[in-house]
């Protein structure tokens, strides 16, 4: 059931939002306070060794960026242990080879 | 904006608090929001402390100023019966005429009332005592008595070894939960001084502040303030943060933090709740609003956390229940954070949008929204049902269906 003082409080809210409408498209400005220690956009902070802003802004091309690098690098740490078991597995095989020649 | 009515009554309140002042040292704050918290009709409050501390004082100051001698204030730690807070059959009427006439106890019948150390009252006296709060009456052999506006001050110390564990409905009845702490030196000093000035009887000495009309005529107009949408939308966000819970804690077997285990909010304060607050908690943070703009001509957000430590503490179960007070404080620190966030990511206006009709693109930030709050999800979860039923969207593309809950 939709409340009355639900929307009121809805148009309430909305009242003091200041946005620009263009037809379907509504867009509004968002004051960012940034000092010299602290980033607010994901690369620079990335990049640095200073502290962050209280929000830290992801375009979405980055994210999708991060998203790849981290998908190839789970790609790279599978074949990397897939290698890593082989080897070992070819180690203990050529010790217990060397075992059984000195033995015999 | 509502209409801000400068009462003529708010100097007695004023007096009271002056007069409570100068009998009770330290412990302000929780001095403030009793005294809002007396404002509003059937005025419940508990007080906890360790013993020693002045709850029974502070009890007794506030009955005294506000009803002179005409309090009755029942204790726990005695055996108390059944006549003397309900009532008892009159033996003569029974005798001569076979009927069954009831003389109702002095504590249903008078406005003020106390109740020394709750947690030792037996559980028939528990019982009664719940009844006349839930249902505002109290019955003895089979008559009923309606009981009429009070004020109701009991106290308790938690850390007491107790004859009687009080059901957590009970607790619930009380409208506020304040806790007093113990006086540091300077503090000590002055309520020496306190003593000698008085004649070492600080109750005798409380002088009666209110006449019998005044309490309900300032009760009466505190009820007709209005408080502003937004603050009320306050309220009621803040109290559905402690009690949400995406995966149906209120009706699960599954106990926490093992429910929680996986889920996308568990930094939130609901991670933090076993137990969530009942509905009474915002009508009660409403009516201390109310209180408050009355008093002081004005009532902020920051207020509403302030009073919300009183209002939850007592009505929530904690994951840690160890150190209740520090729990409360930071779970509503938390809460300043989330309110912030709220506001700075527009989220009621792109309700608000989405509400007036459907939009592609405001649906789809919504929803990222809604990833970074439960409350906002749960409201954008009923609008997505409402579009499923148009076929304005599938429930493939829920939110629900994208956060596993369906």
């Amino acid at each position: 059931m939709e409340s009355r003082s639900f929307r009121k409080f809805l148009e309430e809210k909305s009242a003091n939002i200041k946005v620009e409408r263009q037809g379907q498209r509504i867009s509004w400005d968002e004051e960012i306070k940034r000092d010299k220690y602290s980033f607010t956009g994901f690369l620079e902070f990335a990049y640095s060794n200073k502290t962050s802003g209280d929000y830290i802004y992801l375009e979405r091309s980055t994210a999708f960026d991060i998203l790849d690098r981290m998908n190839w690098m789970e790609r790279k740490i599978k074949s990397l242990t897939m290698r890593l078991r082989i080897l070992f597995i070819l180690l203990t095989v050529s010790m217990i080879a060397a075992a059984w020649g000195w033995l015999s | 904006m509502g209409m801000v009515i400068m009462s003529s009554k708010r100097p007695l309140v004023e007096r009271l608090r002056e007069e409570l002042a100068k009998r009770f040292i330290g412990n302000e704050e929780v001095i403030s929001i009793l005294m809002l918290n007396l404002l509003h009709r059937k005025s419940t409050t508990l007080i906890r402390a360790p013993r020693g501390t002045g709850k029974s004082t502070l009890m007794l100051l506030v009955l005294k100023g506000l009803f002179g001698d005409e309090f009755v204030v029942i204790s726990g730690a005695s055996e108390v019966k059944r006549g003397e807070v309900v009532g008892r059959l009159h033996i003569p009427s029974l005798e001569k005429k076979g009927r069954e006439k009831v003389l109702w106890a002095k504590f249903v019948q008078a406005q003020g009332k106390g109740i020394d150390e709750v947690n030792r009252l037996n559980p028939y006296t528990t019982a009664n005592i719940h009844h006349l709060m839930q249902f505002g009456e109290v019955w003895a052999y089979g008559q009923k008595y309606t009981v009429e506006d009070y004020t109701l001050i009991a106290n308790e110390n938690p850390g007491d070894v107790t004859t009687f564990i009080q059901p957590p409905p009970f607790y619930d009845r009380f409208d506020i939960a304040l806790y007093l702490s113990s006086l540091t030196v300077s503090q000590k000093f002055a309520l020496q001084e306190l003593n000698n000035d008085y004649g070492y009887d600080l109750i005798k000495s409380m002088p009666r502040v209110m006449e019998p009309g005044d309490l309900a005529e300032i009760r009466r107009e505190v009820e007709e303030t209005e408080v502003e949408p937004g603050l009320i939308g306050f309220i009621n966000t803040l109290v559905r943060d402690f009690q949400v819970c995406v995966r149906g804690k209120e009706h699960s077997s599954v106990p926490l933090p093992v429910l929680c285990e996986g889920c996308h909010f568990t930094r939130f304060v609901c991670s933090r709740v076993k137990e969530p607050p009942s509905e009474r908690a915002t009508l009660i943070l409403l009516q201390l609003a109310k209180a408050k703009k009355w008093l002081e001509g004005k009532v902020e957000e920051k207020d509403v956390i302030e009073m919300a430590k009183w209002v939850l503490i007592h009505r929530m179960g904690f994951l840690n229940p160890e150190k209740p007070l520090k729990e409360i404080s930071e779970l509503l620190e938390r809460e300043k954070e989330r309110m912030f966030e709220r506001e700075s990511r527009k989220q009621w206006f792109i309700l608000n949008e989405l509400y007036n009709g459907f939009s592609p693109g405001l649906y789809r930030t919504a929803k990222e929204i809604a990833a970074e709050d439960n409350v906002f999800a749960e409201e954008l979860f009923s609008l997505e049902e409402k579009w499923v039923r148009e076929g304005k969207i599938s429930r493939e593309e829920t939110l629900k269906v994208g956060l596993g809950l369906e």
